[in-house]
């Protein structure tokens, strides 16, 4: 599984910190989340989706985006 | 409990724990008579065991998610991948345990030993988890 939370984070100028202040979660878990060491629940995957203004499928993806 | 109290439970227990430790070293050393006098070396081996671990735990907070979790100090009140991390950890002791309680059981039995106790906590192990089961797949 992939995802684009690295890019959309960069893409506002946030921190890992700030991301995960956000989301109420550990700054290492964002970082496990954007390394795909860890995969979100479905509701932390909402949340993300939800913060950068996306449908989750947008934000995580089965397949690299070219 | 607060995070406060919670910050301070690690090393107050810690300390409890290296003052016991020292505390039966030496009593132990007592007891055993003459032959094996009180050695303050080892009480104070064992309490600078703890209070290294203590040592090492407060170097980590903050770097360590491991050492936060110990100390009390995580980073937000409910984080899921660190209770993911926690149930698969718990899971895997449990694992160990129990292959632990069936070797010893199985020595214990080889040696001619009582291995009531082993059955007994065996059996209260497997009743536990059978019932968990039930209840987590009716929850579910």
């Amino acid at each position: 599984m992939q995802n684009d939370v690295r890019k959309l984070r960069e893409d506002r100028a946030l921190s890992q910190g700030d991301l995960a202040r956000q989301l109420r979660v550990s700054r290492q878990t964002i970082n496990a989340i954007e390394t795909g060491r860890y995969l979100p629940s479905l509701p932390l995957a909402l949340a993300i989706g939800r913060f950068f203004d996306k449908a989750v499928e947008e934000v995580f993806h089965d397949e690299p985006v070219a | 409990m607060t995070s406060r109290w919670l910050r301070w439970l690690l090393p107050g227990v810690g300390l409890l724990v290296g003052f016991l430790v020292a505390f039966l070293v030496t009593g132990r050393n007592v007891s055993a008579g003459p032959s094996r006098p009180a050695s303050v070396l080892e009480a104070i081996l064992g309490m600078a065991l703890v209070v290294a671990f203590l040592l090492a735990m407060w170097f980590l907070d903050g770097r360590s998610e491991a050492a936060m979790r110990l100390t009390g100090r995580e980073p937000d009140e409910r984080d899921e991948r660190l209770e993911s991390i926690n149930r698969r950890a718990l899971a895997r002791t449990a694992q160990v345990m129990a292959l632990i309680l069936l070797g010893a059981l199985i020595v214990a039995n080889l040696a001619g030993g009582d291995t009531r106790p082993f059955a007994a906590f065996g059996a209260v192990l497997a009743m536990v988890y059978m019932g968990c089961f039930g209840w987590y797949r009716w929850r579910s």
